[in-house]
């Protein structure tokens, strides 16, 4: 039993993300507070005003002009870090596509927290998955050791000559975010060699060379042009992915993927997970194996690029296979079923079950007992999807809400 | 050669805002990493304010831990403010609903707080219930209540031993020795603490003393009561 893990140290995903940054050396923060990302930020400050990092923390009056300026700043060829959550995201919307479209490269976090109304602040991904569509590449870390590794990969992947854009790590509020776990932190020497100081491989703005960038374009041929360049630089980031964990796992013992294989060969149910809620997954299928059903889970670690290959290729010849959202687009389902789907459509080998399953909104938990009514439905024939993890519990709770907010008994809200 | 082993122990910690229940969860989590135990902590509350229900979980164990969030189904339970009894100032009705058979609860009280069903149903399930002023403790030596928690952590070690003394004064040392900026409010029961004490050695050593005495008292106890922590024999 290896027992000897002194070269670790309790962080929560919070203070594991601010390490990222400090390790990565960057230049520039432009930051605003927001539960339950606040932490990051705060750390940061501290760290600049002790003299630990180098270069400038500003808090910004939004999180808007604090996404413009993350973006004009790595434009003008510094490395940029930021971070923010749920609300705070939404608010930053119109700049995230804009410096997307820029094509700087710098690395945001996202700390997931479900979105209003009702008001929360536990997670689920509807704030990230809001992001789904502004080509900024997505890494979804399960501990805090992958929002560490995470960051400092990310830096790679953003400077790469392939790819040129910001890269989002999203790690979930709460069960991550303020979750103290063991996390080794690699030498900052060492982090250097992997990641050099940057040295930006587009031209920057200086005073001495005038260039636009970012003009209007009309008639849509030169938009369509810039659209289909960002849309292949960001297919690029699945290889340039491959290429930089590989790097990253000679070097500091740490491999990762696109996906995590937990258990899969032999495995004839699937849970397809993502985030902090990936651990709950595993200990389901630890706990159903021990009672002879094999179980495998698929994590979600890169969410775009979607690696539509690697994921058929992972459920392939794989029976029953349950994708856990744990968000929902109402009047669809969840978001990333359809996105699965599409992966293995054209493939002989497919899933003969793909059974849509929304869980875990808002921070409710999903327990073992949920895995259980997960199994069940797989082995009923497929129809009637989504299956929702909602049960009497929570229902008697609705119920005293709804007395508590004066509704009368008999009124329904459908 | 077997040596026994302690199996997986979960806290679950009661208290309310300000009372330093997350940072109590923290430094056992802490304390048992410097062991070489596996180990992972964390808080659930609702928007930050004082006297406000916070719980945390502190989860130790031999093997690598696949579980987090809420903790449904604790060993132990630390309540740390009356209240979270007389007034349901918790997460969790009753307060110790999920408690394993065999399990332990330690309330912050120097009078009985449970109702007789209360008392029935914990002894049904063979709970231990041990009543430890944790607050009067903390004003004797810590002279000041934020140091409660600190009361608190030492009854639960000298009870159970899921964590030692050495490693936990390494542990303080950890989160007090430093400057230290934590969320928003930790930060502030910082900046509380930061007005009380002058020095930070004084801060240390009161915390230390604190869980010590607490420890020893608590260490007494356990001799007098049913409770014991589950271990298994390992090769």
């Amino acid at each position: 039993m290896e027992l000897t893990r002194n070269k670790q140290i309790m962080l929560t995903g919070n203070k594991a993300a601010a390490w990222g940054a400090r390790l990565a050396g960057v230049d520039y923060v432009p930051a605003f507070p927001i539960t339950p990302q606040t932490e990051i930020v705060e750390t940061l400050a501290q760290w600049f005003a002790d003299g630990h990092m180098h270069g400038k923390y500003t808090n910004m009056d939004s999180e808007h002009s604090m996404f413009m300026a993350a973006g004009a700043a790595a434009a003008s060829g510094v490395r940029v870090f930021t971070a923010s959550s749920s609300q705070g995201i939404l608010y930053g919307l119109e700049a995230l596509h804009t410096i997307a479209g820029w094509r700087v490269p710098l690395v945001l976090v996202n700390v997931s927290r479900a979105l209003a109304t009702p008001i929360t602040l536990e997670p689920d991904h509807n704030d990230v998955l809001s992001l789904r569509d502004t080509g900024i590449i997505q890494l979804h870390a399960e501990t805090a050791q992958e929002v560490l590794d995470y960051i400092l990969m990310a830096y790679r992947i953003a400077e790469d000559p392939e790819v040129c854009l910001p890269v989002l790590v999203n790690l979930d509020g709460f069960y991550l975010s303020f979750t103290r776990e063991p996390v080794v932190l690699p030498d900052e020497a060492e982090v250097r060699e992997f990641l050099p100081l940057f040295k930006p491989s587009q031209p920057v703005f200086q005073a001495s060379e005038p260039m636009a960038r970012a003009s209007a374009v009309f008639g849509g041929g030169n938009y369509s042009y810039f659209k289909i360049q960002h849309h292949l630089a960001a297919q690029n980031v699945v290889n340039v992915y491959q290429k930089i964990t590989q790097e990253f796992g000679e070097r500091f013992g740490r491999f990762y993927d696109a996906v995590e294989r937990y258990r899969l060969d032999d495995a004839e149910y699937v849970f397809v997970m993502s985030n902090s809620f990936a651990t709950k997954g595993k200990a389901a299928v630890q706990h159903l194996r021990k009672n002879g059903i094999k179980a495998g889970l698929l994590k979600l670690s890169l969410l775009r690029p979607f690696p539509s290959q690697i994921i058929a290729d992972a459920l392939a010849h794989r029976p029953k296979v349950a994708v856990i959202d744990q968000n929902l687009a109402p009047g669809m389902g969840g978001i990333l079923y359809p996105e699965i789907l599409k992966a293995v459509y054209r493939r002989e080998d497919r899933p003969q079950h793909l059974l849509s399953v929304i869980g875990g909104l808002g921070g409710r938990d999903i327990q073992e007992g949920d895995f259980i009514s997960i199994l069940q439905r797989l082995d009923e024939a497929p129809g009637d999807d989504p299956l929702f993890l909602f049960d009497e519990k929570d229902l008697k709770q609705f119920d005293q809400l709804r007395q508590i907010a004066g509704f009368p008994r008999e009124a329904r809200i459908p | 050669m077997s040596e026994p082993v302690m199996k997986r122990m979960n806290i679950r910690i009661s208290g309310l805002g300000g009372q330093g229940a997350v940072t109590a969860a923290h430094l056992l989590a802490m304390a048992a990493n410097k062991m070489g135990k596996y180990s992972i902590s964390n808080p659930f509350f609702g928007a930050e304010k004082r006297m406000a229900p916070a719980e945390s979980y502190a989860r130790i164990g031999p093997e690598k831990i696949f579980d987090r969030g809420e903790l449904v189904y604790p060993d132990v339970i630390m309540v740390f403010h009356p209240q979270v009894i007389t007034q349901q100032k918790s997460y969790t009705a009753p307060f110790y609903s999920g408690i394993k058979p065999g399990g332990l609860v330690i309330i912050n009280t120097d009078q009985n707080l449970l109702s007789d069903e209360d008392q029935e149903r914990l002894k049904e399930d063979n709970v231990a219930v041990y009543n430890f002023d944790a607050t009067t403790l903390a004003l004797e030596i810590g002279k000041t209540e934020l140091s409660t928690n600190m009361a608190m952590i030492g009854a639960c070690m000298g009870v159970t031993k899921v964590v030692d003394l050495v490693a936990m004064e390494a542990a303080v040392q950890d989160r007090f020795g430093k400057r230290y900026v934590a969320s928003g409010g930790t930060a502030t029961l910082d900046e509380a603490i930061k007005k009380k004490y002058a020095k930070k050695e004084q801060l240390l050593q009161a915390n230390n003393d604190t869980i010590k005495k607490a420890y020893a008292m608590s260490e007494e106890w356990a001799k007098t009561s049913s409770y014991s922590p589950v271990y298994y024999e390992t090769a």
